[in-house]
């Protein structure tokens, strides 16, 4: 059976490593693995694929592709190969579906903040708002950042509503920062991928 | 606007985002759910540290 499975797997190496690379890749943004790990992954990686290059030619060379052409239905074992990659991915990534606990919606916060005033230093710096609206969403982050202190105070019973006021509030700070400005690749990064 | 000044906010968003990965990362090491009180001061820290580099340059 289990030379079966290896044989089938063999036959079909280079879609086996797409699938597994995939995998590991989506775990790797999924920050399960450290720096170090996802280096020595490149690394193997680009070794794998290099000799399996090599290789595949020297079989297509040869007259011997059983990796390409392959067509019809999925095989069970192709299907369980598959099912085992998603079950280990969802286990791995169980950690991140926990409810999130209050201190880390306060770091959260907290970051949000550091990332709003950074934005506007930066639109400031470079001369694309002027010092009145730089002041004025200065002003109401600072109170933001007063009410997440004032939240993180009140502890997870009775400081939760006051830690979402706090962050709707640093949402319209950051609309009224970038309101003229969507198309600003620093505004765009802190409307989009650092909310 | 020019590149340096996009440069510059990405170090900085990195370095917040690093951060709360490391924290994280020790969270899960040690089973924790919550942030230890050292952990909230260093990210309130940042906010802070962020919050004064805009006021001095606002004042000046």
């Amino acid at each position: 059976m289990l030379q079966t499975i290896l044989a089938y797997l063999w036959d079909r190496r280079t879609t086996v490593l797409g699938y597994v690379v995939t995998a590991l890749g989506i775990m790797a943004t999924s920050e399960l693995f450290t720096a170090t790990q996802v280096k020595w992954f490149l690394l193997i990686n680009g070794i794998l694929t290099a000799i399996l290059g090599h290789y595949n030619n020297r079989q297509v060379v040869a007259g011997n592709t059983p990796d390409i052409g392959q067509r019809g239905r999925a095989h069970p074992v192709l299907l369980m190969f598959m099912a085992t990659l998603m079950a280990l991915w969802l286990s791995a990534c169980a950690t991140l579906f926990l409810p999130k606990s209050f201190t880390s919606q306060v770091a959260e916060a907290y970051a949000g903040v550091a990332m709003t005033n950074d934005t506007v230093l930066v639109l400031y710096n470079a001369g694309t708002i002027d010092k009145a609206r730089a002041s004025s969403v200065a002003l109401q982050v600072r109170s933001v950042r007063e009410a997440i202190d004032l939240a993180n105070g009140l502890g997870p019973d009775f400081g939760k509503d006051k830690l979402g006021s706090a962050l709707a509030l640093l949402e319209l700070a950051k609309q009224e920062l970038c309101r003229d400005q969507k198309e600003n690749p620093n505004c765009t990064l802190l409307l989009g991928e650092a909310k | 606007m020019n590149a340096v000044d996009i440069l510059a906010l990405l170090v900085q968003f990195a370095n917040t985002t690093a951060t709360l990965t490391k924290i994280a990362q020790q969270m899960h090491a040690e089973g924790r759910t919550e942030l230890t009180q050292a952990e909230q001061e260093l990210v309130r820290g940042i906010a802070l540290a962020s919050e004064d580099r805009l006021a001095k340059a606002l004042a000046s």
